[in-house]
């Protein structure tokens, strides 16, 4: 055994009981992180893969801002207009393209969150064979949600830049409306992503449960979506190294922020959805010993 | 089928070799479970290591269904080995580390759990499967280590004291299983232990190594007989001493 006592197994003091599993949401969000942590960094490095395009074009965007600025300046009248003229073009065009990119991104992430459900659901992860599984199944509703997502998106940027840009002070409150789209679409959006992964429903059974979801848990949904995305927050710091480093951190983050919004939704769904429908799914993943016959036990 | 014929092997020392097995002659035949006992160091392991092909200074044949054992395809035909000094994948769950050869081989995701679930709930996995070997005591690790063995149902099967982590009940228990697998799936099966009730229960035949050499190859019934009488003799030449030849109670030494 000397020669391999560099590999030593680890082992515990101790059997492993049944009683020992995660009994909460928060439990398995602690366990699966504590297991698993290099394979939730190496899920963020996949994601980062697949919206390598997207942040390769937000990139760029801030680039050319800066170009404009380096080259046309902004000394005259004229000038300033110019430059916020194409940087207001050029974020437009951004946002239209990014339809297609997030389109593409879909596809990709309709597989990771069949991962993530296995993690939360504390099943057998065969990454392949889950990934692919979660494509097949799910693209064509993740497809439909990111395009409507990224049109939603578009039409935010294209308000928001025609108040910015208007002269008309009523036009200039406009940029509240993309606000308020955000407020009312992303959570939703978010418990969607999830309902797709985890019922078999059509689109718009799952839109319908993930609104009526929202209006229920409006506050805690919002709250639950901020704290999930918090590390985005450095998309919007204007510094474009700590912003391009944010970018990276933040989404190779994502998968942990995604198992614990994901856990929080089950959670949700278990109060207000499986309840009353699909009472199989309440709970799972969480061990109860009152429901356990203690026949497979060690 | 194993045929040790006429079959050295030997060990490297500083100076020349020494002879670990000495020129033993063996048949397993097809579904047979034979058990192998003797004290230390008897190269009960080394029989185990050369049907492996992991020991180099060999002379005599060793074939397996008629192949070299040099030359048999040991994955492709399914060849099973258990230690003591298992090993698991660490960085793997449990379900991964017993599914590993299914999958490895090519089998479908549906088809490797449901044998995974299955095997696992006999060896009372079934909750542990989602855990890393990190968590678990060093006898689930080795319960572990038996299942991936025995999920992909092996031709032959060889274990080098399995079950030497457990505690006795589970020891009974786990005996049972194995015993019941491989009758199922007809391996051939050598079981190396200490335990002469567990060679008895496990195989049909014993053998008896002692300084690499096969003293005695008997039914497990034989086996057993001999134990009983060896037992009683001792037993009898014990008290015998304790009393004294005229029943007079004495410390024996006389």
């Amino acid at each position: 055994m000397g020669k391999i006592s560099f590999f030593r197994l680890k082992k515990a003091d101790k059997d492993f009981t049944p009683d020992m599993l995660p009994t909460t949401r928060r439990g398995v969000f602690k366990d699966v992180v504590s297991l698993h942590f290099w394979t939730f960094v190496k899920l963020g490095l996949l994601i980062l893969l697949l919206s390598a395009p997207i942040h390769l074009l937000a990139c760029t965007e801030q680039i050319y801002v800066a170009y404009l600025h380096e080259t046309i300046g902004v000394q005259t009248q004229e000038a300033a207009e110019r430059v916020t003229y194409l940087s207001v073009l050029f974020s437009n065009i951004r946002a239209a393209v990014n339809i297609p990119l997030l389109m593409l991104f879909s596809v990709g992430f309709s597989g990771i969150m069949r991962v993530i459900r296995q993690y939360a659901w504390e099943e057998n992860v065969s990454f392949k064979h889950d990934f692919i599984t979660g494509v097949k199944q799910n693209f064509r509703q993740t497809l439909l949600l990111s395009f409507i997502v990224g049109l939603c998106a578009f039409l935010c940027v294209l308000i928001a830049n025609t108040s910015y840009t208007a002269e008309n002070a009523a036009v200039a409150y406009a940029v509240y409306i993309p606000m308020a789209l955000c407020i009312l679409c992303i959570p939703a959006a978010a418990y969607m992503t999830v309902c797709i992964s985890v019922y078999g429903n059509t689109f718009l059974q799952n839109l319908r449960v993930s609104f009526a979801l929202y209006s229920r848990t409006f506050f805690k949904s919002l709250f639950a979506v901020i704290c999930s995305g918090a590390l985005f927050i450095t998309f919007f710091i204007p510094n474009f190294y700590v912003c391009f480093f944010g970018r990276i951190v933040g989404t190779v983050a994502v998968p942990f922020g995604m198992l614990g919004y994901y856990l929080y939704a089950l959670q949700q769904l278990d109060k207000y959805v499986n309840v009353g429908r699909f009472p199989e799914l309440i709970g799972k993943g969480l061990y109860e010993a009152d429901k356990d016959s203690g026949e497979y036990d060690w | 089928m194993i045929e040790f014929d006429d079959f050295t092997c030997y060990y490297k020392l500083k100076k020349g070799y020494g002879v670990a097995l000495d020129k033993i002659s063996l048949t397993v035949g097809d579904g047979e479970k034979v058990a192998v006992v003797g004290p230390s160091g008897s190269g009960k392991t080394t029989l185990l290591k050369c049907i492996l092909d992991s020991v180099q200074y060999t002379e005599g044949s060793l074939t397996i269904d008629g192949t070299e054992a040099r030359k048999y395809d040991k994955r492709k035909n399914g060849l099973a080995y258990v230690s003591q000094e298992y090993v698991l994948y660490p960085k793997m769950t449990v379900f991964q580390n017993i599914a590993y050869p299914l999958m490895a081989s090519g089998m479908s995701f549906g088809q490797t759990e449901e044998l995974v679930t299955d095997i696992a709930k006999r060896f009372g996995l079934f909750r542990l499967l989602t855990r890393k070997p990190k968590q678990l005591s060093g006898g689930q690790q080795q319960a572990v280590a038996i299942a991936r063995a025995l999920v992909k149902k092996p031709a032959i099967a060889l274990f080098d004291e399995p079950l030497s982590n457990l505690d006795p009940l589970r020891r009974e228990k786990f005996r049972k299983i194995i015993v019941d697998i491989c009758d199922k799936n007809g391996s051939t099966v050598i079981y190396v232990t200490h335990d002469p009730e567990e060679a008895c229960y496990v195989a049909d035949k014993i053998v008896v190594l002692e300084e690499g050499e096969i003293k005695g190859v008997m039914s497990s019934k034989e086996y057993a007989r001999a134990l009983e009488e060896y037992k009683s003799t001792s037993a009898a030449a014990y008290g015998g001493e304790e009393q004294g030849a005229d029943g007079e109670s004495g410390d024996g030494e006389d």
